[in-house]
C-alpha cells in the first residue's frame, strides 16, 4: 500500500475517532450532570463549557488518531458498526434518558 | 417598529437547518450501492458540513436569549416539552460532530470508488437523521412557544 493511501486512512479514522470521542464526552457529562449539580451549588454544567470540552477532546483524539498504527485505522474503517454505530447508540441513549 | 433580531435569527436557524438536511441527504443518496464519489457530491458534502456548522452557530447565538426568555415558558407548558427541547440540543451537537467528521473524510476520499465512501455515506446518513429529528422537534415546539410569542 502506498504511503499516501496509509495517510488517507489514518486521517479518515482519526476524524471518526475524534467525532466519537467528542460525542462520548458530551454524553458522559449528561450522565454525570446530576452528580455534578449535587456536588456544586446546584448549577448545571454550563452548556457552552460542555460543548467546548467535547470539541477540545475531539481535536486531541483526532491528533492522536493521526499517529495510530495503520492496522488500527483499517480496523476502525472496516468495523464502523463498532467504531461509530455502538458508541453513537450509547450517546443517543444518554441523551434520551438524561436530557 | 424595531426588528426583533432574535426572532429573525430563530427563523434563519430553522430555514438553514432544513436546507442542511437536504444537503446532508445528498451524499446518502448519491453514494448508494457503491457509486463513485463525484464532484457534485463532494460539494454537497462540504456544503452540508458548513450548513450544520452554521445552523449550530446561529443556535448558539440565540441560546442565551432562549434560556432567559423561553426555557421556563416551555417548561411551564409541560416537562415533556422542555425535555424535548434539551434533547433537540443534544441531537444537534451529535449531528454537527458527525458532519464535521464527514467533512474531514471528504477531504481524504478520492474521486470515484473508494473504500472511504462507505464511511462517508454512513457518517452523513447518521448526521442527516439526527438533524431531521432535531428539526422536527424544533418545528413542533416553535408552534407552541417561540421568540415571536415573547412580548
Amino acid at each position: 500500500m502506498r504511503r499516501s493511501e496509509q495517510q488517507t486512512e489514518r486521517v479518515a479514522a482519526a476524524a471518526l475517532f475524534g467525532a466519537v470521542a467528542a460525542c462520548l464526552l458530551y454524553a458522559a457529562e449528561l450522565v454525570l450532570r446530576p452528580y455534578a449539580q449535587a456536588l456544586a451549588s446546584g448549577e448545571a454544567i454550563p452548556y457552552f463549557a460542555r460543548l467546548g470540552r467535547g470539541f477540545a477532546l475531539g481535536v486531541v483524539v483526532f491528533a492522536i488518531g493521526l499517529r495510530v498504527p495503520q492496522r488500527v485505522s483499517l480496523w476502525a474503517l472496516s468495523h464502523l458498526r463498532w467504531t461509530l454505530g455502538v458508541p453513537l447508540l450509547l450517546c443517543l441513549f444518554a441523551a434520551v434518558i438524561w436530557r | 417598529m424595531a426588528m426583533n433580531i432574535t426572532l429573525l435569527l430563530e427563523k434563519i436557524h430553522g430555514h438553514v437547518a432544513l436546507l442542511t438536511i437536504a444537503l446532508l441527504l445528498h451524499p446518502a443518496v448519491s453514494l448508494r450501492a457503491q457509486r463513485p464519489l463525484r464532484r457534485a457530491t463532494r460539494w454537497s458534502c462540504y456544503l452540508g458540513t458548513i450548513g450544520a456548522l452554521l445552523t449550530n452557530a446561529i443556535g448558539w447565538a440565540i441560546y442565551p436569549d432562549y434560556r432567559v426568555a423561553l426555557k421556563s415558558a416551555i417548561y411551564a407548558l409541560g416537562t415533556l416539552y422542555g425535555d424535548l427541547f434539551e434533547l433537540k440540543e443534544h441531537l444537534a451537537w451529535y449531528s454537527l460532530l458527525l458532519a464535521l467528521a464527514g467533512g474531514a473524510l471528504t477531504t481524504q476520499a478520492r474521486s470515484g470508488r473508494s473504500p472511504l465512501n462507505r464511511a462517508l455515506r454512513l457518517t452523513y446518513i447518521l448526521s442527516a437523521v439526527l438533524m431531521i429529528v432535531a428539526a422536527s422537534i424544533g418545528i413542533a415546539l416553535a408552534t407552541l412557544r417561540g421568540f415571536g410569542s415573547v412580548p
